[in-house]
């Protein structure tokens, strides 16, 4: 059986919070392909990734994950693992049980979900950490032990919200670079949320722009960072994130 | 609405507008509660159904001076029982404030909390003890050649009340005035601003609505009074519309009346909830055994002789009662009234009922608590709470126009139209209680509930934690506390419980305060006294436990 050519498809997709903001999203992602999603604040970003991962559905059209239609399946049932910008850890669990629950919602760990536990935690540099609690861990360790969890659960699509927006920019370069080869030895299709062009720069394949409730751009990242657009809405948009880095406004 | 396949709801239309997904949980507690509330009234209305001419029926039962006496007594009690209140609490708050962190204010503040917590039976028996024929003051009072004066009736009542809602005062008021600037004080010093001026410029307005609102809930609170009203009143001249519903279904078996007593007592009731909403706010009441971690602005004055006099006979006046229960409760007969079969059977079915009814209770926050978390979660966690979610934590406090004795009357009329009402003596306690510590339960879990489910819905939804998994996994570890100190308080509640006891109490149940009840009514007051410390002792471990779990939370 030949492998699907898309990790994620969005067929005419439509969908409204109740107001009269409409979101339409059309676009295809290459299997395997580091997207780094952009889009001013309001844009739309954060309902892409909601009905991408199924916490929002649709009003029309259909969504497909390496060729599987999955408009209407439930969240947990999506082969997606989403890292969120802050509480991806159950603070009263221990890391091992967080990342636990990747392979296992109701913690019956076996010893092989164990050993696999061990992996997750080698490759992402945690394992003296395991059985401390969220509480006893930096920013950084905390996504770490989110993408342990990403690891274990072996989706073939990530979608990262912002992950590491609020971590300091070496620790946040430090979990890029960690994103970037990990999604290079899985070929896991990934998109990640972000407001910074140097982000993009550093990891992605592609960007994709979203502008007013709908998929504007998408294009290499060098392509669309070499300047060539700078009277497109992406130009004005990387222009204004330019001054606001240069001006410290996203320092974090 | 979008999200409601994931989420495993089901859906209610309420009119034209949007559908609104309701979990079945909230909605089987919802019912519940309106089922036992509407089946209290299916007395009145067959009362009014019954009768071929309604009107001279209505007009016979209005006419009844019993009704009117009972309704005249009620407000005037309360009026002055507020009043009092009020008047005692203004000048120590003020005073408690304005003199800082002094010595011994934190144990006022916590003597001044007991109060709140403690069974009203207790209080009652405390009382007697300290201002009957027998008690301390009394004996003081005959040895300053003072006259006399009769403990039951208006005076009694007066005094119950006042000790129980002046600390209550205080504590609301203190709330308001932890709220002012630290500047204040400061900007006082420099001007030497006279306490007077402090008290008048400074501080009054600052406590002054937190005053009002107190005062419109004492008065709530001595409407609904049934245990002080029935234990001090001391005869039909001094019966509230409560004792008097009481009276008519106990001793005059007049349903006519007991039921046109009901109507009275709803509407009564619901005209003072209407006046607290219309004031807005809610009351902070500061309802925990602890005194607040910051104790004033005052920035370590030393107390004067004056504030001191000030403060001296509103404190005796609280704390006497409780000396007064640990010496007459602490006896070398203690051991013996406690290992009693009578004693043992009652404190069983004490604990035993207390337990249905706070488990119950605890289930059906949470049951009410899941129901707000799905509804908050549709909108993301995002904006002011819908209508909807406002209705299922509001709808709970509506019982609180109901007095127990109400419900449990109406009850009682419908079970004595088909069967001997006492057979269902236990679940009608338990319901009741469970219905009357519902409110409470909710504000106390609720919140952790919304901030816990906040931040973990999501991950929970996308990691396919559901069910027991969740219950086992995520919510009992993260809202262990809360829901502690929500069985906690519900349990203390029915512990307390006189009214419906009262009604329903019979030789094969009997509860630790129907007992102490009876021992007074037998003028055994020494084995009652001792009873009266083993339930004070009981509710006071619940409580602290409760409340250590509800500061936690």
């Amino acid at each position: 059986m030949t492998e699907p050519q898309f990790g994620l498809e969005l067929d005419k997709v439509t969908f409204s919070y109740g107001g009269d903001e409409e979101f339409a999203f059309d676009t295809k992602i290459k299997r395997g392909d580091l997207i780094a999603v952009m889009g001013a604040s309001g844009s739309g970003k954060s309902t892409f990734f909601s009905l991408v991962s199924g916490f929002e559905l649709p009003r029309s059209g259909a969504i497909r994950i390496d060729g599987t239609d999955v408009t209407s399946t439930d969240v947990s049932k999506r082969p997606i693992t989403m890292v969120f910008q802050e509480n991806n850890l159950f603070s009263h669990l221990t890391v091992q049980q967080n990342i636990g629950l990747g392979i296992a919602p109701n913690l019956s760990l076996t010893n092989e979900h164990e050993a696999k536990i061990e992996q997750a935690a080698i490759r992402t540099d945690i394992t003296e950490y395991l059985l401390r609690l969220p509480a006893e861990l930096s920013g950084g360790q905390r996504q770490r032990v989110a993408l342990a969890r990403a690891l274990v659960r072996e989706r073939p699509l990530l979608l990262l919200d912002e992950a590491f927006a609020s971590l300091g920019p070496g620790l946040r370069n430090e979990m890029l670079d960690l994103t970037r080869e990990l999604h290079l030895e899985r070929e896991q299709t990934t998109l990640m949320i972000t407001h910074f062009p140097d982000e993009a720069a550093r990891i992605a394949d592609k960007i994709l722009f979203v502008y007013k409730g709908k998929v504007a751009t998408l294009a290499p990242t060098a392509e669309l960072l070499s300047g060539a657009n700078k009277h497109t809405p992406f130009g004005k948009y990387l222009r204004t994130q330019t001054l606001r880095r240069n001006n410290g406004a996203d320092s974090a | 609405m979008s999200g409601n396949a994931s989420l495993g709801l089901g859906k209610i239309k309420f009119g034209n507008a949007t559908d609104v997904a309701l979990p079945w949980p909230a909605l089987v507690v919802l019912i519940s509660g309106l089922a036992l509330v509407l089946g209290a009234f299916i007395p009145v209305v067959h009362f009014a159904a019954a009768s071929d001419d309604v009107g001279s029926s209505l007009v016979e039962a209005i006419a009844d001076p019993v009704i009117w006496r009972a309704l005249r007594f009620t407000l005037w009690q309360a009026s002055l029982s507020t009043i009092l209140s009020v008047v005692f609490a203004v000048p120590v708050a003020l005073f408690m404030h304005d003199r800082g962190n002094f010595a011994g204010k934190r144990l006022i503040l916590q003597l001044f909390s007991i109060p709140l917590a403690l069974p009203q039976i207790v209080a009652v028996l405390a009382i007697v003890g300290l201002y009957g024929r027998n008690g301390w003051i009394t004996g003081l009072l005959q040895g300053l050649g003072l006259p006399n004066f009769t403990l039951f009736g208006l005076t009694g009542i007066l005094l119950a009340h006042v000790f129980f809602n002046m600390p209550l005062v205080v504590r609301v008021m203190m709330l308001a005035l932890e709220r002012q600037p630290a500047e204040y004080a400061k900007i006082a010093a420099m001007n030497a601003m006279p306490w007077q001026s402090r008290a008048r410029f400074l501080h009054w307005p600052m406590a002054r609505a937190a005053c009002a609102q107190a005062a419109i809930l004492v008065f709530m609170l001595c409407v609904t009074s049934f245990t002080v009203v029935l234990t001090l009143g001391g005869g039909p001249r001094a019966t509230t519309l409560e004792v008097a519903i009481y009276h008519a279904l106990t001793f005059d078996f007049n349903l006519a009346r007991a039921t046109a007593l009901i109507a009275l007592q709803v509407t009564v009731t619901a005209s003072i909830a209407i006046l607290i909403s219309r004031f807005g706010r809610e009351t902070d009441t500061g309802s925990t055994l602890f005194a607040p971690d910051s104790v004033g602005v005052g920035g370590g004055a030393k107390i004067d002789a004056f504030a001191y006099a000030i403060l001296f006979m509103p404190v005796m006046f609280v704390a006497l009662p409780f000396a007064n229960i640990v010496a007459k409760g602490v006896t070398p007969e203690t051991l013996n009234v406690l290992t009693k079969p009578a004693t043992v059977d009652a404190l069983i079915t004490s604990v035993s009922l207390a337990s249905c009814s706070a488990v119950l209770t605890t289930l059906a926050a949470f049951a009410l608590g899941h129901g707000i978390c799905r509804l908050a979660a549709q909108r993301r966690f995002v904006g002011d709470a819908t209508i909807v979610e406002k209705f299922l934590l509001n709808s709970t406090a509506a019982v609180l126009v109901l007095p127990p004795i109400v419900l449990a009357a109406g009850w009682f009329i419908l079970f004595r139209s088909f069967t001997n009402p006492f057979q269902f003596g236990a679940v009608v306690i338990v319901a009741i209680n469970t219905l009357m510590a519902l409110p409470f339960a909710a504000r106390l879990m609720v919140p952790s509930m919304l901030t816990e489910a906040r931040r973990t819905d999501r991950l929970s939804r996308q990691l396919g934690i559901t069910g027991i998994s969740k219950l086992r996994i995520v919510d009992l570890p993260l809202l262990r506390k809360p829901l502690l100190a929500a069985f906690s308080f519900a349990a203390a509640l029915s512990l307390g419980d006189v009214s419906v006891i009262a009604l329903y109490g019979s030789q094969d149940l009997i509860t630790l305060p129907s007992l102490i009840l009876a021992k007074m009514g037998s003028y055994r007051s020494d084995e009652a006294h001792i009873l009266a410390f083993i339930l004070c002792v009981l509710t006071a471990a619940i409580m602290i436990v409760g409340d250590r779990q509800r500061r936690a939370a």
